[in-house]
């Protein structure tokens, strides 16, 4: 929907993918052609390189856009659209592959003088790499070069379990990605994860649009994302935008991307990976900038120079995004699927939303749980974060179990609220537990109570339980009486 | 009609009277409760503090999310918490605990063993689906008598995995 929305603004026509399932979601509806690729699971459908680039020459296409899912970082399929003869929204292939060779990123970058991760630099051999670890320091990770979504990615207490976890991780690593290539890298702890957004045109210019705050990640997933961050002062500001744009150089990329950092606690920062792709979000960086990315990407895909210079980016105010997930909060966060049998979405002064919801829509298990991001903006990060809370409470979906409570949760969290966070906190000092109010607790009471009066009234209509199956907030069928 | 609601260890007394009026631990209040959706969305006026809530209902167990924060109520009215009582066990859950996969997926492991004993809460098996590994957790305490997966198992929704007596 993002990409097709600055198609349309661009008074381009737009061609739609879709699986089996997807017949009635929001793009195939929106764009101005769509046609279907295969069965529900990604596999079969939206990882199907030659049905995409068929459908594309039958569409007679002239780009692809590849979104920031499925293939978006696959270096095959940008191959594949330009031996097609088609312009693929992204870097070229070489690139992709290069960055996406982790062991090879981290030389490149280094090389510009750009610090990265301590650890190792080669493909190294199991002794080798033992003979490093202590150099390299404890705790560390034992990291797939191919990798990615933590496979092949092993954590390193001590020596003695060094061997080991070498072992296995380049065996995990060997049948997720066909590459049994490993390397150490040290746990940087306790750190932040901050990134910048990259703009490069095929001319050779190279910019950034200021960082990315998404150190509030659960198991790694984020969850939040702010910019600016509240870590950076401008002169730190300048010196990693520097080296953002150095890493980006050096690696000699086209189009937008991402340049990964982590910034410990003494406010070294360290380049962590490469993301060759559009971000979920990069609304943020939008928000901030006024710079729409998308209409960017396809600028510089079609060969003209970038529409901003550095000294043209002045970022204003701050935003926030949270990641609205199917996911039951108060149930360990577990996947929640089912049909959306009501919906209300937060409008108003500051808010943005990018959502695939509608009521009726099914959400399944086939696709990521990610269905919404609710985005603000704000003069400055008070009123950004009062404004999300009242988004948050605008926000109504149901018919299945969201994010939207932890969401709401995290925003009365005093740590978040001052800023001090990291990427372990969520994981180690948060709970959905934590501070109820007496006030709501009493009101659930009375609401309670009125439901069972309710239904002690009216008990002749009253059909037999329904099943304890919690999939999210369904219907009760018994409540006429309270009309 | 008298009702006592429970949340945690909390009880509230509440007693619904005639012209929308109710006592709560004896202070009277009015109220104006409405259904907004017909089925779980609500809005409640107490003594005109407008409030919103969304109720997921599951025997005589309310889920009542409020801004985000989520109470778990137990409403007994006077002769279900008489047969509580004459059970000697007022709203504490008795009988088996069934685990089952709420969502297809593949078995990554079985944290417990026969004869176990489990807290309320603890995790039990890790399911994986959706791409993430999820840690299904026993309602209650007890002891476990069934485990009927293995890790690698594929399982269907519903299907039953651990019991827990």
């Amino acid at each position: 929907m993002r990409v097709l929305r600055a198609c349309r603004e661009l008074g381009l026509h737009t061609v739609a993918v879709y699986s089996e399932v997807d017949r009635n979601a929001l793009h195939v509806r929106y764009a101005d052609e769509a046609y279907m690729i295969g069965p529900a699971p990604a596999r079969e459908s939206y990882l199907r390189i030659d049905r995409i680039i068929d459908v594309a020459i039958r569409a007679k296409a002239e780009a692809i856009h590849p979104g920031y899912g499925f293939l978006a970082e696959n270096d095959d399929f940008a191959r594949a659209c330009t031996e097609a003869g088609i312009v693929f929204i992204g870097p070229p292939a070489a690139v992709m592959q290069a960055m996406g060779d982790k062991i090879q990123a981290r030389r490149t970058v280094s090389k510009q003088g750009v610090p990265v991760v301590p650890g190792t630099y080669d493909p190294l051999r199991d002794d080798e790499m033992i003979a490093a670890a202590n150099q390299v320091g404890f705790p560390l990770f034992v990291k797939a070069s191919a990798g990615g979504g933590g496979k092949g990615m092993r954590r390193v207490e001590k020596i003695e379990e060094l061997a080991n976890a070498i072992t296995r991780a380049r065996s995990e690593a060997e049948s997720a990605f066909g590459d049994g290539t490993v390397y150490l890298e040290r746990i940087v702890k306790p750190a932040r994860h901050v990134e910048f957004q990259i703009l490069a045109d095929a001319r050779g210019n190279v910019i950034h649009l200021g960082e990315r705050e998404c150190s509030i990640q659960r198991r790694h997933q984020k969850m939040v994302e702010e910019s600016p961050s509240v870590a950076l002062d401008e002169k730190l500001r300048e010196k990693m935008g520097k080296a953002a744009v150095a890493a980006a150089k050096a690696a000699g990329y086209v189009n937008a991307g991402t340049i990964e950092f982590l910034l410990d606690k003494d406010r070294n920062f360290y380049f962590l990976e490469m993301n060759t792709r559009l971000q979920v979000e990069h609304p943020v960086t939008e928000l901030v900038t006024g710079i729409d990315i998308v209409k960017e990407q396809l600028r510089i895909a079609s060969g003209r120079p970038l529409s901003y210079q550095q000294k043209n980016v002045q970022p204003r105010g701050w935003a926030i995004e949270c990641r609205i997930t199917a996911e039951d909060a108060y149930n360990g966060f577990l996947p929640s699927t089912g049909k959306i049998i009501s919906l209300h979405e937060p409008t108003g002064p500051g808010v943005r939303l990018e959502s695939a919801l509608f009521e009726g829509f099914e959400v399944s298990l086939y696709y990521d749980p990610l269905i919404a991001k609710l985005c603000v903006w704000g003069q400055d990060r008070a009123t950004a974060i009062m404004r999300m809370k009242r988004a948050l409470g605008e926000y109504k979906i149901l018919g299945i179990a969201t994010a939207i409570p932890f969401h709401q949760k995290l925003f009365q969290s005093t740590s978040f609220i001052g800023g001090h966070f990291d990427t372990a906190f969520l994981d180690e000092r948060f709970s959905m537990e934590q501070g109820g109010s007496d006030e709501r607790e009493r009101v659930a009471a009375i609401i309670a109570a009125l439901l069972t009066h309710d239904r002690r009234q009216h008990a002749l209509n009253i059909p037999p339980p329904t099943s304890s199956t919690r999939g999210g907030w369904k219907r009760f069928g018994s409540l006429e009486g309270l009309r | 009609m008298k009702y006592t609601a429970i949340i945690n260890d909390k009880t509230y007394d509440i007693e619904v009277g005639a012209n929308n009026t109710v006592m709560v631990n004896g202070e009277p209040h009015n109220v104006d409760f409405r259904t907004i959706d017909g089925s779980a969305q609500f809005s409640l006026l107490l003594d005109n503090t407008s409030w919103e809530a969304l109720v997921d209902r599951n025997g005589d167990e309310y889920r009542v999310l409020i801004g985000g924060e989520l109470n778990v109520v137990v409403v007994q009215d006077e002769r279900t918490r008489k047969m509580a009582k004459a059970e000697g066990a007022q709203a504490a859950p008795t009988g088996e605990a069934i685990i089952k996969a709420p969502m297809p997926g593949l078995v990554r492991g079985v944290a417990v063993n026969v004869g176990d004993n489990v807290a309320a809460k603890q995790g039990v098996v890790i399911l994986e689906a959706m791409k993430m590994e999820n840690e299904l957790r026993t309602p209650r305490a007890g002891i476990v008598k069934e485990i009927r997966v293995k890790a690698g198992d594929k399982v269907e929704q519903g299907q039953v995995l651990v019991v827990v007596k």
